[in-house]
């Protein structure tokens, strides 16, 4: 469970602070699918980096799994978002020397796992998001959507309970989007829970709960009025074989 | 132009004042090496002009002679012959004030000769510098001293200083001072004049001078005189015009001069180096804002030029901040210089270094020039970048499109050709031979890196995970930038293995030449610890003195002159032979025969059929082998010597005969005595020996008079010698190290502003800060890896290069090559280890950057 209570985030320092989230109380439940909206500099991607662990408020507390991250070390926010937390960021953020089945594994391995150990999970992952043709690789070698699915493939590298998705169709077509939304779905199925950053209102509504923000606070949060369950092929495709 | 200049780049100064401070620093380094090579090289020469100033004087013609000098009574000769209005003799000699510690220079002036070259004014005003001159003539202690020097140390009239002579020191009065003007001033005013008798028994001279001085009638044509003097002198006597006694000299310290220019090149190369990096690191840093320059309409060539531009600017402080240092510096360089001149070419005086408004304006130029044509390549590739794909978002990263293939192969052929046989036997061909290494190897390091990649990536990952493989692979990526480093580098261990290969080999042969030939118990010099310029010979009456002290069972002469034959010059060592042989034969020692049957004692001595023994080199460049026959020059006319054997000997680069002292007093008439080995008696204290001589020679040990060596202290000597002669070159290459370690600094900090988003995104998926910082040290101990195997490749063929071409073609020697694996270890862990922690810095700024830009692609 993420648990925020009056957080805020504000940068720069004297006369030049520029609040990014202000006094923001939230409250997740596992297995549930949040999607966040806002217009640009609303303060949705700051409050992900919060509940990521990636940043630390200014004033409030935020909790993941009933711990206070303000109050953990730089090595204990690091093995929580290891263990925990699966990241999807819009630029998908693959690293370019390694190849696909390398960049899934990348996660294990810094968590001092062998080769021999992580291969068989990050081609048995790309299998399921189906680019197993593709496991060697490299991101320049593959379309934006291959990379993003590579990247959804490395979130789930470690089964965490947390995926936290950053515009992750900001960058693709609408078909490759849709794409990548039912491999997140799956995600929610497999009784993950997802927050999704998004400007997209159709992609919003495929989530339970719907948090509006602007000018770093909360305008709105509200189940959402669409369905949410995603369609079949992708709850298969994304059901975790370690859950 | 002007306007960017103003808006964007003051402010980029101020907002990244390491990167500004790099820039600066650098061209300070390097400018400042650059003034203090220069100043000493300008000295250097300044000191060579004062030199033939002091010579020429008034002469039109010098004469003068190989080995003991010019026969003083052929002055009668010179003066008789037509066209010679004045002709003088002239002696200098360098002495050493024992209780001052200081060096003078003694000037022996014939007071009842001809007067027309006397180095001063007899009369000071109303004064006489010589009260009495009957009476200076007559008094072997008599002295007269320039006003500078006695002034300094408060002599006056009377006073007594004491010299060291071939009798060991003894007292002189002042008898007058000298006005400092004319060669009175010279050797910066330490300057003494004795009248010549006294200077010649003073100093173990005999009848011979340095030269005669000659002064041709008006109207003479002087190459007829020349001709007219040449004919009636003996062989071995040389008549010169003055002046080309500096271009001799010139000639004799281009060696000299050469290791000067090539230091201060070097120098700015490195400063180079450190601005190409350091705009590298801007360029890096700023690619979003020349993305948005180029989308605003800024052209290439503009973006290009601000980068130039911006290192011009603050390269103005460096420049003169490293003007100032060089300054300072060039004391130090002067004085070595000078230093290193005195003992091996000529008795020149300690110039103090001067700021010239040349030297200045030239480091102005280099300083500026080397910063802008440094920082022209990374400014280039900066404003090449394609703004739509740098505005788009997350930066990507250059991908390495070097032609890898095509450069290994061009680099592997021009090593290759470094090995053609017509480069070998020759300066030029030698020097040729190095460049084309150094050039191969440049050319071949990105293979070189790929594969000491390829090769180490699967150990390096699977010991410290995969954070230190990606910072392996990023090396590979920025494939262009890595090498400038590891180049830079290798430069630097190169030069530490090739010197540590050519001392480790040059220190064997000559230690193990020394441990042959030093077989004494003792041995004594005078004014020095070896013979060079500033030692002081022994007169017979001393060497007698010697020979009679308890414990002593023999001593073995040592005279050591210059001679020549057919036109080569080398050096001739006189010894006592026979005395050698037999010590040697109850040692199981002796000279290393290379041609020619075992020696025995009496086989050298024979006055009526005299052999000697030549060195490798000096058989070389006469052309000799055993059993041919050569002239030497004797006082007495040429003397027809047979080879009797080749031997190894590092005696002089110029190559040494070895001739009997027997024969060498027959026909040379003089018993001067360099040196001396002393055989001690079974039960003699070599500690109690060596007292009793220093007493004989009346030498306070404090004073440093008398120099007596224990044979087992001679080959540390010689060893401390070698090593104090390469440490000018050490430093220079520590410099360079740390310089060129700076530069991977440098590196790291533009690999890190690179690839901030990359570090991102590892610590959002749980790299931890250790991890990411083992990446970026892993990185820069790699790139010191690869510079240190590859330095230490190009540092063994270029020693062995130098081995085989310039050192010989320079001394005729052959050395015994001996891998310098001291030198390889230490240069090489010290450069990766170094280099690691030159990585420590960027990697702690790397682990504790923000994370967030991960997410936000910013």
């Amino acid at each position: 469970m993420i648990k925020l209570s009056n957080v805020s985030r504000a940068f720069g320092s004297g006369s030049k602070v520029v609040p990014a989230v202000r006094d923001v109380s939230l409250t997740i439940e596992p297995g549930s699918f949040v999607t966040v909206v806002g217009a640009s500099g609303s303060g949705k991607s700051t409050l992900l980096h919060l509940m990521g662990a990636l940043d630390r408020p200014t004033s409030g507390i935020v909790e993941i799994d009933g711990k206070d991250i303000a109050k953990m070390d730089d090595d204990a926010c690091t093995l929580l978002r290891r263990l925990r937390i699966g990241f999807v960021f819009q630029f998908f953020n693959l690293l370019p020397t390694l190849t696909a089945t390398e960049n899934v594994a990348l996660p294990a391995r810094l968590a001092g796992q062998s080769r021999a150990t992580t291969q068989k999970r990050a081609e048995e992952l790309l299998e399921r998001v189906g680019l197993a043709p593709r496991r060697t690789h490299r991101p320049d070698e593959l379309s934006g959507g291959e990379m993003q699915r590579v990247a959804i493939a490395r979130a789930l590298m470690m089964d965490p309970p947390l995926v936290l998705a950053d515009e992750p169709t900001g960058n693709l077509d609408s078909t490759t989007g849709a794409t990548i939304l039912e491999l997140l779905l799956g995600a929610v199925e497999a009784h993950r829970t997802v927050v999704l950053i998004t400007h997209d209102p159709a992609i919003a509504c495929k989530g339970t709960r719907i948090v509006t923000m602007a000018d770093g606070r909360i305008e709105s949060d509200r189940p959402s009025p669409g369905p949410s369950v995603p369609p079949a092929g992708a709850m298969g495709t994304m059901t975790s074989s370690n859950a | 132009m002007l306007a960017l200049l103003r808006e964007i780049s003051l402010r980029h100064f101020v907002r990244a004042p390491l990167r500004s401070l790099l820039v600066i620093v650098g061209i300070t380094l390097g400018i400042a090496l650059y003034v203090a090579t220069e100043a000493a090289a300008a000295s250097m020469l300044s000191a060579f002009g004062e030199f033939v100033g002091r010579v020429s004087g008034r002469a039109d013609l010098t004469v003068e002679g190989d080995g003991l000098g010019v026969p003083g009574e052929l002055l009668a000769n010179v003066a008789d012959t037509p066209g010679v209005e004045h002709a003088a003799v002239s002696l200098e000699v360098t002495a050493q004030a024992t209780e001052l510690h200081e060096s003078l220079l003694v000037l022996g002036v014939d007071f009842l000769g001809d007067m027309h070259f006397l180095p001063f004014s007899i009369e000071e005003g109303d004064k006489r510098v010589i009260e009495d001159p009957l009476v200076f003539v007559n008094d072997p202690t008599a002295l007269l001293l320039s006003k500078r020097f006695a002034q300094r140390h408060g002599l006056k009239q009377s006073s007594r200083i004491q010299l060291l002579t071939s009798d060991g020191p003894k007292d002189f009065f002042v008898r007058g001072i000298l006005e400092d003007q004319g060669p009175a001033a010279s050797f910066g005013g330490q300057v003494a004049v004795m009248f010549l008798d006294a200077a010649q028994v003073s100093f173990a001279r005999g009848t011979f001078v340095d030269r005669i001085d000659v002064a041709a009638k008006s109207g003479q044509d002087l190459d007829q005189l020349r001709a007219r003097l040449s004919e009636r002198l003996d062989k071995g006597l040389h008549v010169e015009r003055p002046d080309r006694i500096g271009t001799r000299l010139r000639s004799l310290a281009a060696p000299l001069h050469a290791a000067l220019w090539v230091s201060g090149f070097l120098a700015l190369l490195v400063g180079g180096f450190l601005v190409y990096n350091a705009v590298g690191v801007a360029v890096a840093q700023r690619r979003r804002e020349i993305g948005l320059l180029r989308a605003l309409g800024a052209t290439r060539a503009n973006t290009t030029w601000l980068f130039v531009a911006e290192a011009g600017i603050l390269a103005l402080p460096g420049t003169l901040a490293g003007i100032a240092l060089g300054h300072y510096l060039s004391r130090y360089s002067t004085a070595t210089t000078i230093e290193a001149l005195n003992r091996l070419y000529a008795s020149v005086p300690q110039v103090a270094p001067h700021l010239t408004v040349r030297l200045v304006t030239q480091s102005l130029v280099a300083g500026l020039g080397m910063a802008m044509l440094a920082a022209w390549w990374p400014a280039r590739r900066g404003a090449a970048l394609d703004p739509a794909i740098v505005l788009r978002g997350p930066i990507a990263l250059e991908a390495s499109r070097l032609p890898l293939v095509q450069l290994s192969a061009a680099g592997l052929g021009l090593m290759l050709c470094a090995w053609l046989p017509w480069l070998r036997g020759s300066k030029l061909g030698g020097a040729g031979a190095i460049s084309l290494t150094v050039l191969g190897a440049a050319l071949l390091t990105p293979g070189l890196v790929v594969v000491f990649r390829a090769v180490s990536v699967r150990g390096v990952e699977a010991m410290l995970g995969i954070p230190a493989r990606l910072g392996l692979d990023y090396v590979e990526r920025t494939l262009g930038r890595s090498t400038v480093n590891v180049l830079a580098l290798m430069v630097a261990v190169g030069m530490s293995v090739s010197v540590g290969g050519w001392l480790s080999s040059l220190e064997r042969s000559i230690v193990k030449w020394a441990s042959q030939v030093g077989i004494a118990d003792l041995a004594v010099t005078q004014g020095s610890p070896v013979i060079d310029r500033k030692h002081v010979a022994f007169s017979a009456a001393a060497t007698d003195r010697i020979a009679k002290l308890p414990g002593v069972r023999g001593i073995q002469r040592l005279r050591v002159l210059d001679s020549q034959s057919h036109g080569v010059t080398f050096r001739l060592v006189v010894t006592d032979t026979d005395l050698f042989l037999r010590e040697a034969v109850t040692r199981g020692k002796g000279w290393q025969l290379i041609s020619g049957s075992a020696l025995a004692p009496g086989q050298l001595s024979d006055r009526h059929a005299p052999r000697i023994l030549l060195s490798e080199n000096a058989a070389e460049r006469l052309h000799a082998r055993v059993g041919d026959h050569i002239d030497l020059p004797t006082p007495h006319g040429e003397l027809r010597v047979e080879v009797r054997a080749i031997i190894v000997d590092y005696t002089s680069e110029t190559g040494a005969a070895f001739i009997d002292w027997g024969v060498f007093a027959e026909h040379w008439g003089n018993d001067v005595v360099d040196g001396l080995f002393v055989y001690l008696d079974a039960s003699a204290k070599p500690d109690a020996v060596s007292a009793s001589i220093r007493t004989a020679m009346g030498g306070d040990a404090k004073a440093g008079a008398v120099f007596v060596t224990q044979t087992d202290a001679i080959e540390k000597h010689i060893v401390k010698t070698l090593r104090e002669t390469f440490s000018y070159s050490s430093s220079v290459e520590l410099m360079t190290l740390l310089i060129a370690l700076m530069g991977v600094i440098g590196t790291m900090a533009a690999a890190i502003i690179d690839r901030q988003h990359e570090i991102s995104m590892l610590r959002a998926v749980g790299a931890t800060t250790r991890q990411v910082a083992t990446a970026i040290v892993v990185e820069a101990a790699f790139l010191g890896l690869c510079a240190a195997i590859a330095g230490v490749g190009v540092g063994i063929i270029e020693c062995y290069i130098f081995f085989n071409t310039l050192l010989t073609a320079q001394t005729g020697w052959h050395l015994d090559f001996v891998f310098p694996f001291s030198a390889a270890l230490r240069t090489g862990a010290l450069v990766v280890a170094t280099s690691a922690l030159a990585g420590g810095f960027p990697a702690y700024r790397a682990a504790r950057a923000s994370i967030v830009n991960a997410a936000t692609g910013d």
